[in-house]
């Protein structure tokens, strides 16, 4: 598949707007793989700036031209993304976007983004085969009267919150029937509050993967990247909208008004009974986490300057030729991400799932593996992670998926490497970063 | 002393730069240079009854332009251009705009990178915390004597590392008082500042200088995180004086969430804190007076519920040494709301205590922040 990234003027609603797109649709092509494929995206960036490809939640190689967020393709350049997909890999909602440090932010607003499906979730939870699925690409675009991006984003601006390049669309649906809503927050900054008038929602999968315990839920939350599952089953004949709530990050952080997302249209049942699911899937993963020994623990701090404008992890902003933590391969390890600050962080790892083991000192029932966590404010989130995976091998990104504080800092290096592959082939030259040494211990896990 | 700090500033520069240099190897991919530019917008009035003389009122405007140039990760050049009342003017002898005072507050270089952070050129010191941090109207009215503003030199903000115990700085400086053409002003111009005006730190050349350490968001109790900082300056003698001046200050703070710890809750705006400072200042040889000594104690709470901010100071200042018994108060309070709009309605009263005087105060202000650019690239398109 080719992605040409350039800017277009696309219609959105009423208005028109000046995006950014691959191969001019702001929505993003709808890519769809299985275990075993192997996935050819040649990215050909006519913008004006450099841009790259992320595969958000994919279990695969960061190195060369696997999901390598790294290396930039420049204006005019061509770039090859060849990412052999794991027979074991897991099935379920992904995403590609853009991962330009320090113009991410714009670039992924603007449009660069889409989702990825790696089939077979409805294979784990079989008797969700019959349902409708319906992909969702949730975006937000602030535009100025020509159409433009604003140059600085606020709660007052106009703000075109889309689903799949739309404003406002129709979903319909059959009382009693129900649907697989897969639903993608592609969004740089927002985070969603969504109710739907009449109606609740089942949740089914997190982060592309199955939840333990399903949950019914009247309000929605997930943050930027987050993906989740859920089943709408169809109420009474009628129209009901589907609202994205106001919402605050917190005392220095954002707002985000209210907005209507969707109208929901149910109609009365048609000829034979439409396919439905009463009670919650079960699904039940063969191991998880929270009996591993642990190879090492270590402190991750999302902190800011709010005059200087820069946001940090361990007080350091980014730099792409240091490598903050270097992990051997075949490492178990549980890592404590503290949020010092008066806004929420949301915390996101390349290559890997994870799995949260408390919040603010509350230990969690294994719900499932995630790739992102939010972080309450002043509060801590403690998640173990397995770098066993030798295809993880190389060096990828950890940071804050709120975009804005990723441009501007929050955002490390880690390495994983073979302890056993030969020394020359290791850089054994760049340590941890400070703060961040691995503390070897052999703790049973609890 | 000074000549020791110059040479550890030149040389935590040098460790600094020689560090850049050795991973100057990063691909420029075109997003320099960037432009920062906000402006705040403050418009108060001020009602004050004394006890024993008439009662007054009084509307300011106050401005703050802050243009920040980003040359790339590490140089920048940041302005703050200021518009306030003119000190110490006769009310009512002016008309709109004369009687404020328009100058250029900072007008820095700075060069960083991940250990040392270094400053040249005209900014406010990092001694004592007060002067910005208390909240509420009338908060900084007797902490505002001790910011030591408007000074031109350099300093050097080293980071000590990050234990797992929080972030740990310190910064070091030399400087004097700009006596150059910007200390005038336009609208008010109150004139160009000359050594023989006198006062601690008006030098005829770097003569003060001052050590810092900062210590912040230390995890303090779950959920809890506080700040403390330990200051000293000395401000080199001016024309009129007999003696070097010496500050200290010592301050803490803290923030204290007390609901809307869940995602859910923080979302919804059902967010509350509560925030703790204390800071305590003392001037040895004050105003370069052998003998003569001033103190400075604050205590402030500001609880955050969602949009609204309550505030509650109080300050303490008094003189000590030979003859001197002034003791002067300050209690205030203040309400305040955050629109979306980044507008901030506030309403405050004050008591203050002064040369034996008592007044009361009340007023009312309307703060707009106006970001125009945020880190916007000058050249090229958006994206």
């Amino acid at each position: 598949m080719t992605l040409e990234a350039r800017t277009a003027r696309v219609k959105v609603g009423p208005f028109e707007i000046t995006a950014a797109t691959y191969n001019g649709s702001y929505g993003g092509p709808i890519l769809r793989v299985k275990p075993g494929d192997i996935l050819h995206v040649r990215l050909v960036n006519h913008l004006a700036q450099a841009t790259n490809i992320h595969f958000h939640g994919f279990h695969v190689s960061p190195q060369g031209h696997g999901d390598n967020s790294m290396h930039p393709v420049m204006p005019g350049e061509t770039w090859d993304y060849v990412i052999p997909i794991p027979e074991n890999h897991p099935p379920g909602l992904y995403w590609y976007h853009t991962h330009a440090h320090q113009m991410a932010e714009r670039q992924l607003m603007a449009g660069l983004s889409g989702s990825l499906v790696v089939e077979g979730f409805q294979d784990q939870l079989p008797s969700l085969k019959p349902l409708k699925e319906r992909v969702m690409a949730l975006k937000d675009f602030q535009a100025d009267e020509n159409g433009d991006l604003y140059r600085v984003l606020k709660a007052y601006h106009r703000d075109l919150r889309t689903i799949n390049g739309q404003l406002m669309p129709r979903i319909d649906i059959e009382e009693r029937e129900t649907q697989l809503w897969r639903l993608s927050n592609q969004t740089a900054n927002t985070f969603f509050r969504l109710t739907l008038e009449g109606h609740t929602f089942r949740i089914v999968g997190r982060d592309s993967e199955p939840v333990v315990h399903p949950e019914t839920v009247k309000e929605l939350i997930f943050g930027p990247s987050q993906r989740v599952d859920v089943l709408v089953d169809g109420g009474k004949p009628g129209a009901y909208k589907l609202v994205s709530e106001r919402t605050l990050t917190g005392p220095i952080g954002d707002e985000f008004p209210a907005q209507n997302m969707a109208l929901l249209v149910v109609a009365p049942p048609g000829g034979s009974p439409p396919p439905s699911v009463a009670s919650e899937p079960d699904y039940a993963y063969k191991s998880n986490l929270s009996g591993a020994t642990i190879d090492a623990q270590r402190l991750i701090v999302f902190s800011s300057d709010d005059a200087a404008g820069l946001f940090f992890i361990n007080h350091r902003i980014f730099d792409h030729e240091r490598v903050d933590i270097r992990v051997p391969l075949g490492n178990t390890e549980e890592w404590t991400i503290r949020n010092s600050a008066d806004e929420l962080h949301i915390f996101h790892i390349h290559q890997v799932h994870f799995q949260v083991m408390s919040v603010n000192g509350q230990p969690q029932p294994f719900d499932g593996m995630v790739d992102t966590v939010t972080v309450p404010i002043h509060g801590e989130v403690k998640i173990r992670i397995a770098f066993t995976d030798p295809l993880i091998v190389g060096r990828f990104m950890f940071h804050c998926h709120i975009l804005e504080h990723e441009d501007k800092g929050m955002m490390g290096q880690i390495e994983v490497y073979d302890p056993k592959a030969p020394a020359s082939s290791q850089d054994g030259g760049m340590g941890d970063m400070g703060g961040m040494p691995a503390m070897s211990q052999d703790q049973g896990g609890n | 002393m000074r000549a020791i700090l110059l040479w550890a500033i030149a040389a935590l520069a040098a460790a600094g730069v020689a560090g850049h240099a050795a991973g100057s190897m990063a691909m420029d991919i075109g997003g320099w240079p960037k432009l920062g530019f906000e402006t705040e917008v403050n418009l108060e009035y001020d009602f004050l009854k004394p006890d024993h003389a008439p009662a007054g009122g009084a509307l300011n405007v106050q401005a703050e332009n802050e243009t920040l140039l980003e040359f790339d990760d590490n140089w920048s050049i940041s302005n703050l251009l200021t518009l306030e009342p003119g000190q110490n003017l006769e009310p009512g002898r002016y008309g709109f705009l004369e009687d404020h005072e328009l100058f250029v507050e900072e007008l820095f270089g700075r060069w960083n990178n991940q250990l040392v952070n270094v400053r040249f050129g005209k900014f406010a010191q990092n001694f004592a915390r007060a002067w910005y941090l208390t909240p509420g109207l009338y908060g900084q009215d007797f902490v505002g004597d001790y910011a030591i503003a408007e000074t031109l030199g350099l300093d050097a903000q080293f980071d000590l590392g990050f234990p797992s115990f929080g972030l740990h700085q310190i910064t070091i400086s030399s400087f004097m008082q700009d006596s150059t053409f910007f200390s005038e002003s336009l609208f008010h111009d109150r004139g160009r500042l000359t050594y023989a005006d006198g006062g601690p730190g008006n030098t005829l050349g770097l003569h003060s200088f001052g050590i810092t350490y900062d210590a912040t968001n230390l995890p303090i109790a779950t959920d809890v995180e506080a700040n403390y900082q330990l200051s000293f300056v000395s401000l080199g003698r001016g024309s009129d004086g007999q003696a070097d001046e010496h500050r200290f200050a010592a301050s803490f703070d803290a923030n204290i969430p007390l609901r809307g710890g869940t995602i859910a809750q923080t979302l919804e705006g059902r967010f509350e804190e509560l925030r703790l400072f204390a800071e305590g200042v003392h001037y040895d040889d004050a105003d370069g007076f052998r003998g003569h000594g001033r103190n400075y104690l604050t205590g402030a709470t500001e609880f955050v519920h969602g949009p609204w901010v309550f505030d509650l100071t109080a300050t303490e200042r008094w003189l000590t040494g030979p003859g001197l018994h002034d003791y002067d108060s300050l209690q205030s309070i203040a309400i305040g709301y955050a629109l979306p709009s980044d507008t901030t309605v506030a309403i405050g009263a004050g008591r203050e205590r002064v040369a034996g005087e008592n007044g009361f105060l009340v007023g009312i202000s309307i703060s707009q922040t106006l970001t125009i650019c945020d880190r916007c690239l000058i050249r090229g398109r958006h994206y």
